[in-house]
């Protein structure tokens, strides 16, 4: 069965570089501008700390450090399984979805497998070195306890995304045309590109234990800051695991309804 | 000939009506970016114990914001894409039969929709920056020429979309230049934070450039930024764009429709 | 033998919405829509035996395409009871669609646009696990057979509509499926592509006893294809069995006479003029009211004949007529 699922895999990922390869100055010119858009966010932090003191608690290389991390995790999800979302939602739009359909594998695993996207490398690769230059900047030494508390976070929140692209996969079964539902899950993950203690308590709590977008960045930095407990870890890990079960449930209550009610 | 460019107008209202959930999602976008920078600027502005970040106090960088959202009911255009999709499906032809020409139709239905995308997604945060952050104009005068910057910059702006538009007609894929013509722009147009945070330097490079001028140039007149001699100035130097980008329409038009019809449609 | 499909009073209905033209009607809608229930489906019973080519006509909206996507599993109807290969395709969808084929008609083609086709294969080999000695013996096949050989390796998008079918003809039949869905396979194929289509799925159906089911408004296709048909109408069965009782249930004949010269007006009982003409005389004979020697002999007597043709009418205008009821 997994070897199966892998030779999807690699036939779909295969099927998607000889696409974007096919258009070089299509494909040259879009990793340039994810590049430079990316470069942007550390920029902007920049001229924050030097047009204010910043933020309470993050000196500037901390806040350096948050942003890389954000954009690292962001570009591993993006080039992993995110372009799923608006692949599907594209396919729901023109009606070709039937065609998923009707292939021998669950409709949710072929979309997982049918995802890889070439443009979330950038975002990898700019957010690693930020993160690398912020943590030289910091002096930081080598921990092994929140290195691999970092790594485990990273997984949490590639959960998290995940669960939230099957949820917003499952609300364009029932509103259709719904592109702008992607845009709205990008705005939604932006909450955890900043501290969150910035939301007050409220949105702390909010953001950690209900809806834990502060998986996005803000976790995973403190992790690799060592500022968070194990049993803050553990925490983590239940909310992130029963989101998933829940987005799970939501796909499939929301399948069926499409299956019954579809053109 | 104005009731027709009325009637793809109102054809471009229609077709955005017809997304209901779709719109109100947009505005509920919009709501959410608006707070995660209010709660950004919030702790900034009251950890550095100032009233003034470059000049501008924290109402009015919100009140910033507010009109960058405004401005990108216009500036985040898919009129490019369009094209380059009726290119792909074949069905640009169905356009260039109609007894307009193709830069009057499609800007004219853009126009249409971004009028309604004003009126029904942005104008509860308008309200809201109202209410909220009183945001209002600096002075009379500088109302009634933000409302010329505006209109300048909205025609601006379309036009210029139009024209990065028309590369579709050369590259059978336009998803990289579509990307890069808004994410990019958006940066100098000045809608992820003022210009004015920027150098001295910066800002006078990013005065040259037209980009400015879809978006920043018509807000800080509107905010009271500019005295009115400099803001005329800026007005003019928009009408400059508009016509170098309409002659560069002009000019390009010819060649794309070569293109076209030596691929045979 | 069991059949292969055996469905039994398929019912499904759906909710639309609808507003007024206009700018004003639009506004309203953002408010409130009104919606009401349109039955598709309205009790479909169907049995197909193993081998057949069976032919699914009707008008647009008629239910052939919700038919269709409930025997593909892809739709969960009301009610009612299916047995598709041995599987309910709604409930053991993903073992039961490795067994079936499908082509949706030219809009949802399953190829990708920017690439060549052969690629296309290549992903569908791993997604159906089709062995390389088969696939590649296949591939070769098929892509002789529809004279594909060199386009399979061209974009998608530079292919003519023809070629891009056959080139899903063979993505839906790679992994040698036992029942295959044709949706309209032949919409814009030129004449000698959609030839080349009919005879490469009588081959695929005689060689491999593989069960075609084709929904189709080109009365081509049935013609060459289909022995057997059933037309669907307002989301009944209107009409199952073989194509020539189909014809001869209507029992209209048309007859066809050139005369030497002008003739008077014509008028006979049990008869229709369709025509008349100059030296043209074009009737329709209802035989359960009058037999045709009756009429041929008042003809031959009346009117100084040339030339007469008996026919049956076009399967086209029967069709029309099933559609009418």
């Amino acid at each position: 069965m997994m070897g199966k699922l892998a030779r999807i895999w690699i036939g779909a990922t295969r099927l998607e570089l000889s696409d974007e390869l096919s258009y070089r100055f299509n494909f040259i010119l879009k990793t340039i501008t994810h590049t430079l858009t990316s470069a942007i966010i550390p920029l902007i932090t920049l001229l924050v700390y030097t047009v204010s003191s910043g933020i309470p608690g993050w000196s500037l290389e901390e806040f350096l450090l948050l942003n890389g991390s954000f954009m690292f995790i962001g570009g591993l999800g993006s080039t992993l399984f995110q372009s799923m979302t608006w692949r599907t939602i594209d396919k729901i739009w023109h009606g070709r979805y039937d065609m998923d359909l009707i292939r021998p594998v669950r409709p949710l695993v072929l979309a997982t497998l049918n995802t890889f996207n070439p443009d979330g490398l950038a975002y990898i690769f700019v957010g690693a070195s930020i993160m690398a230059v912020s943590l030289v900047k910091m002096h930081w030494v080598f921990n092994a306890i929140s290195t691999l508390s970092f790594v485990l976070l990273v997984g949490l929140a590639l959960l998290f995304f995940y669960s939230i692209d099957i949820i917003t996969i499952a609300l364009s079964f029932l509103f259709v045309k719904t592109f702008a539902l992607a845009n709205a899950v990008e705005e939604i993950i932006n909450i955890g590109k900043y501290p969150l203690s910035i939301y007050g308590s409220t949105g702390m709590v909010l953001f950690t234990f209900l809806f834990p977008v502060g998986l996005a960045g803000f976790y995973p930095a403190q992790a690799l800051l060592g500022k968070l407990s194990f049993l803050m870890i553990g925490k983590l890990a239940l909310v992130a695991f029963a989101f998933f079960g829940f987005s799970l449930l939501l796909w499939s209550v929301w399948m069926k309804k499409y299956s019954s009610a579809g053109g | 000939m104005f009731r027709k460019t009325l009637s793809f107008v109102r054809m471009g209202a229609q077709n955005l009506l017809a997304y209901k959930f779709e719109i109100s999602l947009f505005t509920i976008i919009s709501f959410l970016s608006l707070s995660i920078y209010y709660f950004l600027w919030h702790t900034i502005y009251s950890y550095s114990n100032t009233t003034l970040v470059s000049g501008f106090t924290f109402s009015q960088l919100m009140g910033y914001y507010i009109l960058t959202n405004f401005a990108g009911a216009y500036f985040w255009s898919d009129m490019d894409s369009r094209i380059s999709d009726r290119i792909r499906d074949g069905k640009l032809i169905v356009d260039l039969a109609r007894p307009a020409t193709l830069l009057k139709t499609f800007v004219a239905t853009e126009i249409g929709q971004t009028l309604f995308v004003l009126a029904v997604q942005t104008a509860p945060i308008i309200i809201m920056g109202v209410l909220l952050f009183n945001l209002r104009a600096g002075s009379l005068l500088s109302l009634v020429l933000s409302i010329i910057s505006f209109s300048i910059a909205i025609l601006l702006s379309m036009i210029f979309v139009f024209f990065v538009g028309l590369s579709s007609f050369w590259l059978t894929r336009y998803h990289g230049v579509r990307y890069a013509r808004s994410a990019l722009t958006w940066i100098l147009c000045g809608g992820v934070f003022p210009l004015a945070f920027l150098p001295q330097f910066w800002q006078k490079i990013l005065i040259i450039l037209p980009f400015q001028h879809f978006v920043y140039t018509p807000i800080q007149i509107f905010l009271g930024g500019y005295t009115s001699i400099t803001a005329l100035e800026l007005i003019g130097l928009q009408i400059m764009w508009l016509v170098i980008f309409y002659g560069l329409v002009k000019l390009a038009w010819p060649r794309a429709m070569a293109k076209f019809s030596a691929a045979g449609g | 033998m069991a059949p292969v499909i055996e469905v039994k009073d398929l019912k499904k209905s759906f909710k639309t919405y609808h507003r007024g033209a206009g700018l004003l009607e639009a506004f309203k809608s953002l408010v409130a829509r009104k919606h009401k229930l349109v039955y598709a489906l309205k009790g479909v019973s169907l049995k197909v035996e193993k081998g057949e080519i069976l032919g699914l006509i009707g008008p647009n909206g008629a239910g052939k395409s919700t038919l269709i996507k409930i025997l593909c599993g892809v739709l969960y109807p009301d009610s009612g009871s299916a047995k598709i290969l041995g599987f309910n395709p709604w409930e053991d969808r993903i073992k039961y669609v490795q067994n079936i084929g499908v082509v949706f008609g030219p809009q949802k083609s399953q190829l990708n646009w920017d690439l060549p086709a052969v690629d296309t294969f290549f992903f569908i080999k791993e997604l159906y696990e089709v062995p390389s000695k088969e696939f590649g013996k296949r591939l070769a096949y098929f892509s002789k057979l529809l004279n594909v050989e060199d386009l399979s390796k061209r974009p998608v998008r530079n292919l003519s509509l023809g070629e891009r079918m056959k080139c899903d003809l063979i993505a839906a039949l790679l992994h040698n499926p036992k029942l295959v869905f044709l949706d309209e396979p032949t919409v814009g194929v030129d004449l000698i592509s959609k030839e080349r289509i009919h005879e490469f799925i009588h081959k695929v159906n005689k060689e491999e006893g593989t069960t075609f089911i084709v929904t189709t408004h080109d009365m081509s296709d049935i013609e060459k294809l289909c022995k057997r048909i059933v037309v669907i109408n307002k989301g009944l069965a209107v009409y199952d069995g073989p194509l020539a009782t189909l014809k001869s249930k209507f029992k209209e004949k048309h007859l066809e006479i050139k005369l030497t010269e002008k003739g008077k007006p014509f008028s006979f009982k049990g008869c229709k003029v369709l025509e008349q003409k100059d030296i043209i005389l074009r009737i329709e004979v209802n035989t359960n009211l009058q037999n045709i020697e009756a009429v041929m002999h008042h003809i031959l007597s009346n009117y100084k004949v040339l030339d007469i043709t008996i026919t049956d009418p076009e399967i086209e205008e029967v069709i029309k007529k099933i559609y009418r009821k």
